[in-house]
């Protein structure tokens, strides 16, 4: 039978390992935010393509428009517009603040909080949370907001006179839990293409095998466990590492240009972002790695303990 | 990278049949939607747990389409699976458009289509559909459908072409040429990150004395230097002298450069 199917290349993984090697951090942080501006831009080119979707079918379901549903269109498509034109400049500026990271998907949320039952304004809102979840720091401030926003849906359905549910019928609840699960989505797809660009991949080593000079594990279940399962980490002593964790893009990021000899401020100017912002994306980092100080956080990185597979056999992590 | 998709489509699957399945209860879909829901997402809590067993078993990609297919022919059997879970057929797509080929991504959506087509075709005169007028949601499904398709490949080819063009976008930052951010330019570009990135850290880490160096691998594995001090019994401030002075023989501009370096001489 003649295979039809053929499979996808492993390429764009392992294109960027090669990509990456033996650059600095700074050239691959100004790569992944060209990665960045790129996604950006395809959500605000996203977002004009939902602002005719929510007129379109708002009027298939209701008639015509409403007043709130073209108001909040039409502003959602001005901002679509200028965002495509200066989509670097729009990065900058939502990446800059907390708040601002937020704003989209507080406007999707007011935008089907007021916008009546079953509200057209869902189809601007995705695309928003979309916005949000490139520009966000954090995985829990993108998939936050966009619960947030799901309830406001609900609200404005409920506020509207119409019921959540009908009869055999879920209603409007796969709408609304949609907009969280689309954003999901979105943040570890992104996350992903990101840390692909960054080198997240590269940044392991093999574990050194016990039989391999004066070394001390660590791990030492994983060292006297039969190779047929992944080892388990033990809990990290002061001086122990975790086993090895995944950083995430952003936090990868600034530990990287701490790796390139960058002060936090100089991180926090070259970002377009507060001190405040990178402090926490360190301490995050940190937290994840199971680093005592960043002096710590920076030799994993550099060590090659920051690899995110599981140890197939022998060592979680060793220190000399 | 494949394999850390699909446990994400797994987990967004798993997700979708459970949250399907509490709202068909809740909308009074009855015990055998309900059942249909529990049964989907048992399978997907499992593909997750055993992701190595679920990755062997797509090896061969055609076998999208055959779970694809057989998500279709269940919802032909009973329209509950097409009408409570349609969501869960559209996971698969957009499975299927990030680790898969094009090709495999239409027949995992002409398969769904069919399916959906099938069903409504079969049953449609007993089933209550979602909200809004039939014509509607079966167009809606069939966009849904398309849309998950085409927004996995879209992404996917996005990353293609951003990588392939991403060798000329580092050599202009590293020559010096227009940049995004001029800070970041700068602290690409700047020579004293060159001319350090460029170094042997072997031969760096040498020039430093055996006290420097001691003090240095403390640092290294998460001693502050207060604890470094404690740890060599010497006064804090000779801790500060000896981390100067490595700094000063390495070049490095900032503690945590100088741990770098440590740690890439260790492991190579």
């Amino acid at each position: 039978m003649p295979d039809l199917i053929r499979t996808r290349s492993p390429a764009p993984a392992e294109q960027a390992l090669t990509l990456t090697r033996d650059r600095t951090g700074a050239e691959l942080v100004h790569l992944a935010e060209a990665l960045w501006v790129r996604i950006i831009r395809v959500g605000f080119a996203i977002l004009i393509v939902g602002c005719a979707l929510a007129l379109v079918l708002g009027t298939l379901a209701r008639g015509s428009p409403s007043v709130a549903t073209s108001l909040f269109v039409g502003v959602a498509a001005v901002f679509g517009f200028a965002g495509l034109m200066r989509s670097h400049s729009a990065y900058l500026r939502l990446r800059s603040r907390c708040a601002l990271q937020i704003a989209p998907a507080a406007f999707a949320a007011l935008a089907v909080l007021l916008d009546g039952p079953d509200s057209p304004c869902w189809w601007i809102a995705l695309p928003l949370l979309w916005i949000g979840a490139a520009v966000c720091s954090t995985m829990s401030l993108a998939i936050g907001s966009a619960a947030v926003t799901g309830v406001a849906f609900l609200a404005g359905t409920l506020l509207g006179g119409e019921a959540l549910i009908g009869r055999q019928d879920a209603g409007v609840l796969p709408a609304a839990v949609g907009l969280t699960v689309y954003t999901l989505l979105a943040c570890v797809l992104i996350d992903g293409f990101a840390g692909l660009v960054l080198g997240r991949r590269g940044r392991g080593r093999p574990a050194r095998q016990p039989t391999q000079g004066p070394v001390r594990l660590t791990n030492l279940a994983a060292r006297m466990a039969p190779a047929t399962k992944p080892a388990r980490a033990q809990p990290a002593t002061q001086r122990d590492l975790r086993s090895p964790s995944r950083l995430t893009a952003r936090q990868l990021e600034v530990t990287l240009l701490l790796h390139d000899g960058l002060q936090q401020n100089e991180i926090a100017a070259s970002l377009g972002i507060s001190l405040r912002q990178v402090e926490r994306l360190v301490a995050a980092a940190r937290e994840r790695c199971g680093a005592a100080t960043t002096s710590h956080l920076v030799a994993m990185l550099a060590g090659g303990a920051l690899e995110g597979e599981r140890p197939s056999s022998g060592c979680a992590a060793i220190t000399r | 990278m494949a394999e850390a998709v699909l446990r994400v489509g797994l987990v967004v699957i798993t997700v979708v049949a459970a949250t399907d399945c509490v709202f068909a209860l809740v909308a009074g879909a009855g015990l055998l939607a309900a059942g249909e829901g529990v049964v989907l997402t048992c399978l997907g809590l499992a593909a997750v747990v055993r992701i190595d067993v679920t990755a062997r078993v797509l090896r061969p990609k055609g076998r999208v389409v055959l779970i694809a297919s057989l998500f279709a022919a269940g919802g032909v059997l009973d329209v509950g699976v097409q009408v409570h879970f349609a969501e869960v057929g559209a996971a698969i797509v957009l499975i299927a458009a990030l680790i898969c080929s094009a090709r495999v991504v239409a027949l995992c959506f002409a398969v769904s289509a069919a399916g959906f087509l099938a069903a409504l075709a079969v049953h449609g005169n007993s089933v209550q559909w979602m909200v809004g007028d039939g014509r509607y949601t079966v167009a809606g499904q069939l966009v849904n459908l398309a849309a998950n398709g085409a927004a996995g490949l879209l992404m996917i080819a996005l990353l293609r072409a951003f990588l392939a063009s991403a060798p000329e976008k580092l050599d202009a930052v590293s020559s010096g040429g227009a940049s995004l951010t001029p800070q970041l330019a700068l602290a690409a570009s700047g020579g004293h990150m060159r001319l350090l990135a460029a170094a042997d850290p072997q031969t760096l880490i040498a020039t430093l004395t055996d006290a420097e160096r001691a003090v240095v691998r403390l640092l290294a594995d998460g001693r502050v230097p207060k604890q470094a001090a404690g740890d060599l019994s010497i006064a804090l401030p000779t801790v500060r002298s000896r981390i100067a002075a490595a700094k000063r023989k390495t070049g490095a501009r900032t503690l945590e450069q100088l741990v770098a370096m440590y740690a890439k001489a260790e492991v190579a």
